[in-house]
């Protein structure tokens, strides 16, 4: 459990193929951190190089103030949770947990003891004599979770560990995850490509492209101010209106940043007269769940809007509403 | 439809008989009453399989082949485990270079690399017999030992390799206690197909074979030279058995079809 602090960190392969740029970002002590972006962003390669399984070629990372740059990953003491799971298929569930107490000199019943504890913690306390491959995926990441925890790391790292699991055990497995992490204060960083999973059990998030964080702040905050176009985009904002535009039409918004775009949610736009109106023509209709997402096609391009009514016909002119309070500024980009 | 089935069958079956035909005729001679090989046979005895055991020649020849067999198969592992382990995990340059290098003297003929070994080894550094016959055993283990090994070291995600770096242990440590025990069979599978590949061995061993070195393979032909009686029948069914034995193993362990 400890604070980390990344400086600098670049990494790139062979001579032009940035993929890292420079990159900063301080964990506090005991928070959950999510790293989320696309993939190919770099978020993996920056967890990897965090863990030590890939080697710094420029920047530091300090954990509680000293710098462990140059530490060999087996001695970093950091736990890792990976996507495949990656148990040791020779070992029962009890020996996979056990196996990194037994590299610290303990004696065997203090070893089988903490094995015992995390086992019953993790709820795998009934699997203990299994093999890896007789426990279903679910089961697996538990253990490999349980594992990683087993040798008290003073920092948990997750590589997308709810990817490769079902829809209901992924939720199953997250409120695990955020459980065992408050409850042992754990300093945690989490990698994912999914930002409804990282926004539920995330203290906060930072939104990576390119090599490059583009915004770092709680789930609330990026979800209700993204920064960037890119953090808009991925996180489902799907219309965006020049400002140019906005001003050449008399909209009122707020203009507090040189940024070139105003963006809005699918369900703030509503149909309606007055100031702050856009007209276009409805290409498609697609039901959602909770409610109707019409495609509207305007001069500005095609803008995305939710609404309950499902009365409205295809082919037929809609007059948007924009409401200055739902219109988000994005910073220049 | 149905005749093409029958016409491949009918194909099959004659491969089948000449393959196996040959082999049944070897085994019922060496069983046959007379002193020279006949078929049929008029009668039976087990005295060619005692007999086996009274010449020096086999019984020696039985022992060295086994102990070059498994020198040769575990020196083979060796150099094979390391190398296969910086092929599959390093970013090597000239990667495939190194692999066909490896993988070489499976196509090189084997009288060739017999007829080198003699040339260089034992006449221009006049490295003993013993030694040079074993570098050239283990040349022709060694493809291989990389091939399975390979195939072996592929299925093994590299990733439970570097959990078990998390938590603490360094590499060397990691290799002994992850690494191996989830590759030992295609190491068995190597070492087993390594020692039926030199046991079995003549063009190689020929040229390294003299008074003080007797291999079995070189003690039927240099017996054949001189006599024709269903002994080497016998010797020969031994031979067999023993490989028949190991293939059987190798099979139980990985299945045949990833020996090809």
């Amino acid at each position: 459990m400890a604070q980390i602090k990344i400086e600098n960190l670049t990494l790139s392969y062979q001579k032009n193929k940035q993929i890292l740029k420079d990159l900063s970002l301080e964990i506090n002590n005991g928070e959950l951190l999510s790293i989320l972006g696309p993939s190919g962003c770099g978020k993996t390669t920056m967890l990897r190089l965090i863990s030590g399984l890939l080697p710094i070629q420029g920047g530091s990372i300090k954990v509680a103030g000293n710098d462990i740059s140059k530490v060999p990953v087996y001695k970093r003491n950091f736990g890792m949770v990976f996507q495949s799971y990656a148990l040791f298929p020779h070992m029962t569930i009890f020996q996979n947990v056990a196996f990194g107490l037994k590299r610290k000199k303990l004696s065997k019943e203090v070893i089988s003891e903490k094995t015992l504890s995390i086992l019953k913690t993790t709820g795998l306390i009934d699997l203990k004599d299994r093999m890896p491959s007789e426990l279903s995926g679910g089961q697996q990441q538990r253990v490999s979770l349980a594992r990683a925890l087993a040798i008290n790391p003073d920092v948990l790292l997750l590589d997308e560990p709810l990817s490769n699991l079902d829809a209901k055990l992924r939720i199953e497995m997250r409120e695990e995850i955020s459980r065992l992490q408050k409850k042992m204060k754990m300093t945690t960083i989490f990698v994912t490509h999914d930002q409804e999973e990282c926004f539920a059990i995330s203290d906060r998030v930072a939104v990576m492209n390119k090599g490059k964080i583009e915004q770092l702040d709680t789930p609330e905050r990026i979800y209700q101010h993204p920064k960037t176009r890119f953090v808009a985009e991925f996180i489902g904002y799907d219309n965006f209106i020049s400002k140019d535009w906005a001003t050449e039409h008399g909209w009122s918004y707020n203009d507090t940043n040189s940024g070139k775009y105003l963006t809005i949610r699918p369900e703030n736009i509503k149909v309606g007269t007055g100031n702050n109106t856009l007209k276009g023509k409805i290409t498609a209709r697609n039901f959602l769940g909770d409610c109707y997402q019409y495609i509207v096609e305007t001069e500005l391009g095609r803008m995305k809007v939710d609404t309950d009514n499902k009365d409205y016909q295809i082919g037929s002119e809609l007059t948007l509403y924009f409401d200055k309070q739902s219109l988000i500024e994005l910073e220049n980009k | 439809m149905k005749s093409k089935i029958r016409f491949s069958s009918v194909i099959g079956f004659i491969v089948l008989l000449l393959l196996i035909l040959p082999l049944m005729i070897v085994i019922i001679t060496s069983f046959g009453s007379e002193t020279a090989i006949s078929f049929p046979i008029k009668g039976f005895t087990l005295n060619w399989y005692h007999n086996v055991f009274q010449q020096p020649d086999f019984v020696e020849g039985m022992k060295m082949s086994f102990i070059v067999a498994i020198l040769a198969a575990t020196i083979a592992l060796l150099i094979g485990i390391p190398a296969v382990y910086a092929l599959t995990h390093f970013q090597i340059h000239h990667k495939s270079w190194f692999q066909n290098i490896f993988l070489n003297p499976a196509l090189i003929p084997e009288i060739v690399i017999g007829f080198a070994l003699y040339q260089t080894l034992v006449i221009s550094f006049g490295l003993p017999l013993f030694l040079s016959l074993l570098v050239g055993h283990c040349l022709l283990c060694l493809p291989y030992v990389i091939r399975l090994l390979t195939a072996g070291m592929m299925d093994f995600d590299n990733r439970i390799e570097e959990a078990a770096w998390m938590v603490g242990y360094n590499k060397i440590v990691t290799f002994f206690k992850v690494v191996i025990p989830n590759i030992k069979q295609s190491i068995l599978a190597a070492f087993i197909l390594s020692f039926i590949t030199s046991f079995n061995n003549i063009p190689i061993t020929l040229f390294m074979n003299g008074p003080s070195l007797n291999m079995l393979p070189t003690s039927i032909l240099n017996y054949l030279e001189n006599n024709y009686d269903p002994t080497v029948s016998a010797v020969s069914v031994i031979l067999m058995l023993i490989t028949a034995a190991l293939m059987m193993i190798a099979e139980k362990y990985l299945g045949l079809n990833k020996l090809t």
